[in-house]
């Protein structure tokens, strides 16, 4: 899995080496000299964490551990790992308190920083689910008729497992193996991943299905037919086509073979667009795209049409029956 | 008697109790840099005797373990050092279990995998009462 950083630092030499040799750990990052600038930039993009020199800011600007504690607030998930050149146990406890998820004493030991930005990763999925479903909680537990719009009911993005379009199906497997295992865990999350761009934008998403029908090259060809089909098929046809095209005769070995060469940008399902909804619709407007298109999930967009959240049906659906049941009928 | 394991007059002593090595190494390292000093047990058993040469302010019990059931444990704690706060760790599914070990005097539960600060956030609060 590639993690993607902001690194905060006044020293802008200290902060180039330290995004080259991150590169060569998987580790994305992207520095900023400043916490003003470090403020800016991770409300606007979705990082994984960010480390942060102590030393920055300088001058006029907030100190350090203050620069912690407004990160945090604006953006709770996140987990900021400290850099510091004199850490004591007082400093520590108080960085702690204010929200750090670690202190780290320089000179930095990559390996151990890169074992810290993974933990920091798996931490802020950790947390972001759970605020999620807290919220979900509250929101289902609030009032009758509160829930109007579909900002109300719909998953942000974070909380999805989330893969990059550059990635390898191998990677893809090993993302939805993840989903899946929330989903045994009974955390009510979700079997899809969402395929980011480089700028951790969504583009699209991935289910177990894209990747099966991406292994079988023969699906496509079936698909077309069936587009192409201007009556509806019959089960005896379809059987019959199935048989004559015999999808997955080949050993697993050669579809493997093939996976290698599968590109997540090629297999990923693009929304069509009744596939969206924006945040401010109401819940009757996206019941109506779900059961119109048959879908089993909406993607939700803000008033610039980026991508923000997810409407699950089984969601929007709990939500109606929470509703019928206040009704006491 | 047991030994009074106290490594610094502020710190937390905690007994970890969880057989899975790389949650563990990841949970005590982050909390031994919050003033949480914590022992590993790898096991029910391996707590128990570790438990018998030494106090600690506070027990972290995961409930799905290999070699003993974890509310055989629990019970075995509260019998050795009854006023030791005792938190389990528990899995999605197993919540009943989890209430359960309410009931044989556990302080509270969590269920994996847990946020780090409200887990630390619950370990401190046993640790004040």
């Amino acid at each position: 899995m590639i993690a993607k950083i902001l690194i905060v630092d006044a020293d802008r030499q200290a902060a180039a080496v330290l995004m080259n040799r991150l590169k060569d750990h998987e580790i994305q990052a992207e520095a900023v000299f400043s916490a003003q600038d470090a403020f800016i930039k991770a409300g606007q993009l979705n990082y994984d964490a960010v480390i942060m020199d102590l030393m920055t800011p300088k001058g006029n600007e907030v100190d350090g551990i203050t620069a912690l504690a407004i990160l945090k607030e604006k953006n709770p998930d996140l987990q900021i790992i400290l850099l510091t050149a004199h850490a004591n146990m007082e400093n520590s406890l108080d960085a702690f308190k204010r929200g750090a998820f670690d202190l780290i004493k320089k000179p930095i030991d990559i390996r151990s920083l890169v074992e810290t930005i993974f933990e920091a990763a798996a931490q802020k999925k950790i947390h972001a689910q759970k605020r999620i479903q807290q919220e979900k909680q509250a929101r289902l537990e609030a009032p009758v008729g509160e829930a109007k719009r579909v900002r109300d009911l719909m998953i942000p993005h974070e909380a999805y497992a989330a893969v990059f379009h550059e990635a390898t199906i191998f990677e893809a497997v090993l993302s939805l193996e993840d989903a899946q295992k929330n989903v045994d865990q009974g955390h009510d999350q979700h079997r899809n991943v969402l395929v980011l761009n480089n700028e951790h934008e969504v583009v699209g998403m991935l289910s177990p299905l894209d990747i099966l029908c991406a292994l079988e090259s023969k699906y496509d060809n079936l698909n077309n037919l069936l587009k192409n089909s201007s009556d509806g098929l019959g089960p005896e046809f379809i059987q019959s086509m199935m048989a004559d095209v015999d999808p997955w005769r080949k050993p697993l070995q050669d579809i493997c073979k093939k996976a290698a060469g599968l590109k997540i940008l090629d297999i990923m399902h693009t929304p069509k667009e009744s596939e969206y909804v924006k945040a401010d619709d109401s819940i009757d407007h996206a019941i109506n795209q779900l059961v119109m298109g048959r879908h089993q999930s909406l993607l939700v967009t803000d008033a610039q049409d980026k991508i923000i959240g997810v409407l699950k049906l089984q969601d929007l659906f709990e939500s109606i029956c929470n509703k019928i049941k206040a009704c006491g009928i | 008697m047991a030994e009074n394991h106290r490594p610094s007059e502020t710190a937390i002593n905690l007994l970890m109790v969880d057989d899975e090595e790389g949650y563990v190494n990841v949970l005590s390292k982050r909390m031994s840099k919050r003033g949480i000093s914590v022992t590993k047990a790898n096991s029910g058993s391996e707590a128990i005797q570790i438990l018998r040469r030494h106090d600690f302010d506070a027990a972290l019990l995961d409930l799905k373990m290999e070699d003993m059931d974890g509310i055989e444990v629990l019970k075995i704690f509260k019998v050795m050092a009854p006023q030791m706060p005792v938190i389990m760790l528990t899995g999605h599914g197993s919540e009943t279990t989890a209430r359960e070990g309410i009931q044989y005097g556990a302080y509270d539960y969590l269920i994996k995998p847990c946020n780090l600060e409200e887990l630390i956030d619950k370990i401190q609060a046993a640790c004040k009462k």
